[in-house]
């Protein structure tokens, strides 16, 4: 029985040769006998395949999206996407409704890789925006200032 | 290229188009600076016909106009967040707050007032009715406006308390609560006055008499109101409960002046000053629920393309 099971990250790494030895050793371990595991790395696997299928476009998209989140995360470090770099870059996004200040602490709790941030600032945000244009909002920032997709989708 | 440009200025005219803030905020300016011009005006060539159309015009059109708007907004917000949400009862209340405004507006300054705009002078008999108009319009967009803006932001207030943000009263703020206090309870005492002396009250002086108190209570909403937004800052949300401070103290203000005016204070010319309060104070009513407005809108503005 598998407790634990192995972070998209680590998939996608794993995919793309980016983990190697004991690691990846213990994750074709893991992989083998875990069901809901082998089950996504499958799929991811299906996805990276170009062409072929007749789920070819949500292939192409999911490849698309994982490249995105394999570059953010090799790239995040040196572009400030982390601490108080990726904390700034929401606090510009969240100042126009809230206000500097306002962002400033509504960001102070959470994480600084901002695993936390949906459950941290949505609620207060609810709170004066409501539901609809929170999620919108919230939305915006894990797209332009998290995973940074917008400035790949335009290069 | 091209596409993400246009979505950018497509996304932009929306926000301008469906807030208006700034447009708000340059038609009062600009009413302003023409008052100011027409009352340099008058002045100079003692013609009163000027400075008395100005109001009984443009003036009065003006505040209709901003009432209006001010009842769009506040029902657009209102409708945009959902059932349960906080929120949505704070703008229910907030919404009926601008309706009794507009519909006091237009029975005050159309179908109450001795001037061109009121259809009823062009109907006989029926010109009579204008005082009776007049007195509704003031309870309307008296006690009935000013009761529903005070339970209104005092949800308003709940909520920023629980997130945090509610701001502390400062020893200069306590001063102006005590000052307009004061003159609460000197209009009171003019009641109980005037009640002794045996001068009889009308039924809109009586539904009148909550006013003052209530704007006290709105005083110190304003207060708080304004404390914390300047804790929180100044973004949109800050902007629209900002305004909505800003607009009651001018509403104050205004009272004060027609008190003053009334005691002999503030005499005349002077007291044409007092005038000039009523259409910021108009914008600022219908400029708050604009800010919110734009918050929300923005918020589907820069939906993002998946």
């Amino acid at each position: 029985m598998q407790l634990d099971h192995l972070a998209i990250e680590d998939l996608v790494s794993l995919q793309f040769g980016e983990i190697i030895g004991h690691r990846a050793h213990r994750m074709t371990q893991h992989l083998a006998g875990c069901a809901v595991c082998s089950q996504v790395f499958e799929r991811l696997q299906g996805s990276m395949v170009e062409g072929g299928g007749p789920d070819r476009n949500a292939a192409a998209d999911t490849g698309t999206l994982l490249s995105k989140i394999r570059t953010w995360d090799s790239n995040r470090v040196r572009d400030g996407r982390h601490g108080e770099g990726l904390k700034r870059r929401i606090a510009v996004e969240l100042a126009p409704y809230v206000g500097q200040a306002g962002a400033d602490a509504l960001l102070r709790p959470v994480q600084d890789d901002g695993r936390d941030l949906l459950s941290t600032v949505a609620p207060l945000l609810v709170m004066f925006l409501g539901q609809r244009a929170t999620s919108l909002i919230v939305t915006r920032v894990v797209e332009k200032s998290i995973v940074g997709s917008r400035t790949l989708c335009e290069s | 290229m091209t596409k993400v440009n246009t979505e950018s200025v497509v996304s932009r005219a929306l926000y301008y188009v469906q807030g208006c803030s700034t447009l708000i905020l340059l038609i009062a300016g600009a009413y302003l600076i023409v008052g100011i011009l027409v009352f340099a005006g008058w002045r100079i060539a003692g013609r009163d016909g000027w400075i008395e159309d100005f109001f009984r015009v443009p003036g009065a059109l003006l505040l209709v106009f901003f009432s209006g708007v001010g009842l769009y907004f506040s029902l657009r917000v209102w409708r945009a967040f959902d059932t349960g949400e906080p929120m949505r009862r704070a703008w229910q209340l907030i919404t009926l707050s601008a309706a009794a405004h507009l519909t006091g507006t237009l029975l005050v300054q159309i179908f109450g007032a001795q001037s061109r705009l009121n259809p009823l002078t062009y109907a006989g008999e029926v010109r009579t009715l204008a005082p009776h108009w007049r007195n509704a319009g003031l309870v309307i967009d008296g006690t009935c406006r000013f009761a529903m803006l005070a339970a209104g932001l005092l949800l308003v207030l709940m909520i920023y308390r629980k997130a945090g943000f509610l701001g502390r009263l400062r020893a200069s703020d306590w001063a102006i609560l005590a000052l307009f206090g004061a003159y609460v309870v000197r209009e009171a005492v003019d009641v109980v006055v005037r009640a002794r002396s045996g001068k009889p009250f009308s039924a809109a002086d009586i539904f009148n008499l909550p006013v003052d108190p209530l704007l006290w209570v709105l005083l110190s909403q304003a207060l708080r109101l304004f404390r914390s937004v300047q804790q929180m800052g100044f973004g949109w949300i800050g902007k629209c409960y900002g305004a909505f401070a800003a607009g009651i103290i001018l509403v104050l203000l205004g009272d004060v002046a027609i008190w003053a005016t009334n005691w002999g204070y503030l005499p005349w010319p002077w007291s044409a000053v007092g005038w000039y309060v009523w259409v910021p104070a108009a914008a600022a009513f219908a400029v708050a629920p604009a800010f919110q407005w734009e918050a929300m809108r923005s918020a589907e503005a820069i939906r993002p393309a998946l």
